[in-house]
């Protein structure tokens, strides 16, 4: 894990996808627990409210669930959420890219699509 | 209550070791004359005075206080009001001890007179209107001049300081004109005629609110005083 | 805690520091106050602590106007670049002198702190290096838990490990007490992600104030060919321009509005960069 956070997205974003992640790697299993806001915030040297941000999106999008007084734990359907996620997200965000640079380089859709299948 | 616990403190901390080294001086001087007057009594006649240097020295003292310590005070979250009225206690309170140690030098000094040929002559301002005046009002006049001092110092300082260089030495120039222009228009003869009616007791008191009344010209000034001098 | 400033202006003898400033800061949250040299930030926070009067419009806080009010000023803590202690006082002496002045001061806090940065309590303030003097400004500011406290560049002389422990320090803070900071430093690319808020202020007049959050999303970049860009960004506000081989770079204010065309490259810019951009439009006389 990369421990510095660059400047091309807002840093709660980045924490987010931090957490993400994680849990799609594996690093942090179903009922793991996940650090606090304030150990985020400390880890990286950011606000403790834009860390809070981050880590509260997650909470929303039931990735991770709060237990009072223990601590944030990654839930049990946490993968399923996040995978179903990415994939409504991977049209626009690598295919599209790839077209475009694809099409700046001359290479044809049947010359992409064997590269597909090499890769 | 706990702010002015803690200008004090500032105070004591920030004036202590002048304080000390000069009353080391002055102690060691008496000290010295003491000790020439037990040897060589007979033929030398010693002149002192105590009081004058320490007038000098506390009007010295104030005429630097506010760059010293007001930008300090006010980035404590003290008001300008609050400033003034806790330097006020403090010259009080230094005034106070000023005017005892050299009542106790005094006695000091008395009391090796009686050891020793010939005396040691203590010069004092006071002697001027009555040489008999008793110990506690020769304390009084002390205690009444040195706050005098550093009420006066203090102005000088916040003339400098409100007005940058040129200001101060402007009206100090004005100051050095008053007895100049007294001698010319003969202001200094109902003066000098006033001194040496008045009774000591109101000369006391009226320097007393000479002094309070210099200190509340200070506080106005004061107001609107930014933390940077001019 | 909240800060207005109603038409604020400063001007000493050769210039204005501050003109018709109007801004309100809300906390508790860290906020980063930035600008590039002589831009008005010492003047303001010097506003603020109450130390210098405005020269007309007022600072207020919680309301009440902050010049010679003791009631506001004694929850405000100002530690400044230097000249933060009385020359002959020890730094145990300060730190006490320091404690009858705060309510809430936290005098175990400041012990620990001692320790941390490794400071002599008996030394003299007079002898201390420009480093132990900040350290010594950084514990006071931490101890004094004012529900204001300000850091007016409060790392001078201290090396790359002590300003870290500052950062930690600050955040630790901010976790268990809440207060409203602003901190002020040249730094920037390693304070930024510590702001919650950002304030720039430029040539006495307040330039933004945003979350930090939304930064991304207010000022761009935008790269590509000359002729695009300037067609592209002719509707936006545009902070700075340059050409390079044959590309043009236009930093933007977005304002919530966006770009979609796809002949132009999008970048981030970095609160540095951004007033890096700010003093060479200001040297060059670009924006007025």
């Amino acid at each position: 894990m990369n421990n510095t956070l660059n400047n091309e997205k807002p840093i709660f974003q980045q924490i987010r996808e931090r957490i993400e992640d994680a849990i799609l790697d594996g690093v942090l299993q179903p009922e793991d627990r996940v650090p606090s806001t304030n150990e985020f915030a400390k880890e990286y040297q950011i606000n403790p409210a834009t860390a809070g941000k981050g880590v509260n999106e997650l909470v929303d999008k039931g990735v991770i669930y709060k237990k009072r007084g223990v601590g944030m734990f990654v839930s049990p359907e946490a993968r399923t959420i996040l995978i179903a996620e990415r994939k409504d997200n991977f049209f626009t965000q690598y295919i599209q890219p790839l077209k475009s640079e694809a099409t700046r380089l001359g290479i044809s859709d049947e010359d992409l699509k064997n590269m597909l299948q090499r890769g | 209550m706990n702010t002015l616990k803690g200008s004090l403190y500032i105070f004591f901390q920030s004036y202590k070791k002048q304080n000390i080294v000069f009353w080391i001086i002055l102690l060691s001087i008496v000290l010295f004359l003491i000790f020439i007057d037990a040897t060589f009594g007979e033929n030398v006649k010693l002149f002192l005075s105590v009081s004058i240097p320490v007038y000098i020295f506390f009007s010295i003292m104030s005429s630097k206080l506010l760059n010293k310590t007001m930008p300090y005070f006010l980035k404590l979250g003290l008001s300008r009001n609050q400033y003034a009225l806790h330097v006020g206690l403090f010259f009080i309170a230094w005034s106070f001890i000023g005017a005892l140690f050299i009542a106790c030098i005094h006695k000091g000094i008395l009391f090796s007179n009686t050891f020793t040929l010939h005396d040691i002559i203590i010069f004092h301002p006071v002697y001027f209107f009555d040489p008999s005046l008793p110990f506690f009002l020769t304390f009084a006049f002390d205690f009444a001049i040195l706050l005098f001092s550093l009420a006066s110092g203090l102005l000088i300082n916040v003339v400098f300081y409100r007005l940058g260089t040129v200001g101060g030495y402007t009206f100090i120039g004005g100051l050095i004109f008053i007895p100049i222009l007294a001698v010319i228009f003969n202001w200094y003869q109902p003066l000098f005629d006033l001194l040496n009616n008045v009774t000591f007791i109101v000369l006391c008191t009226s320097l007393f609110f000479i002094s309070l009344l210099l200190y509340g010209i200070i506080a106005v000034v004061l107001q609107k005083a930014s933390a940077i001098p001019a | 805690m909240k800060i207005e400033a109603r038409n604020v202006s400063k001007s000493y003898k050769q210039k204005q520091a501050l003109k018709h400033l109007n801004m309100t800061i809300e906390g508790p949250k860290i906020v980063g106050f930035l600008g590039h040299n002589g831009a008005g930030k010492t003047t303001f926070l010097n506003m603020l602590s109450g130390l210098i009067p405005a020269t007309s419009g007022e600072l207020f806080v919680n309301g009440q106007p902050v010049f010679n009010c003791p009631t506001i000023l004694k929850d405000i803590c100002f530690i400044a670049e230097s000249g933060n202690f009385q020359e002959e006082m020890t730094i145990e002496q300060s730190l006490k002198a320091t404690s009858f002045f705060y309510r809430h001061w936290d005098g175990q806090l400041a012990k620990e702190l001692l320790k941390t940065f490794a400071l002599n309590p008996k030394d003299k303030v007079k002898n201390l290096s420009k480093g132990m003097a900040s350290a010594l400004g950084i514990i006071t500011g931490f101890a004094s838990n004012a529900p204001i406290t300000i850091f007016d560049e409060p790392y001078i002389g201290l090396d790359v490990a002590a300003r870290n422990t500052f950062y930690d320090l600050l955040i630790e803070q901010q976790q268990d007490n809440p207060r409203l900071f602003i901190l002020s430093t040249h730094l920037i690319d390693e304070a930024s992600d510590l702001f919650e808020e950002v304030i720039i202020i430029n040539e006495g007049e307040l330039l933004l104030q945003r979350n930090y959050d939304e930064w991304h999303e207010h000022v761009i970049a935008v790269k590509g060919a000359p002729s695009v860009v300037e067609h592209v960004t002719a509707s936006f506000e545009i902070i700075f321009k340059q050409s390079f081989m044959n590309e043009m770079t236009a930093v933007i204010y977005l304002d919530g509005k966006t770009i979609d065309d796809l002949n132009v490259k999008l970048e981030s810019v970095s609160l540095q960069e951004m007033l890096v951009y700010l003093s060479k439009q200001q040297k060059e006389g670009l924006y007025k």
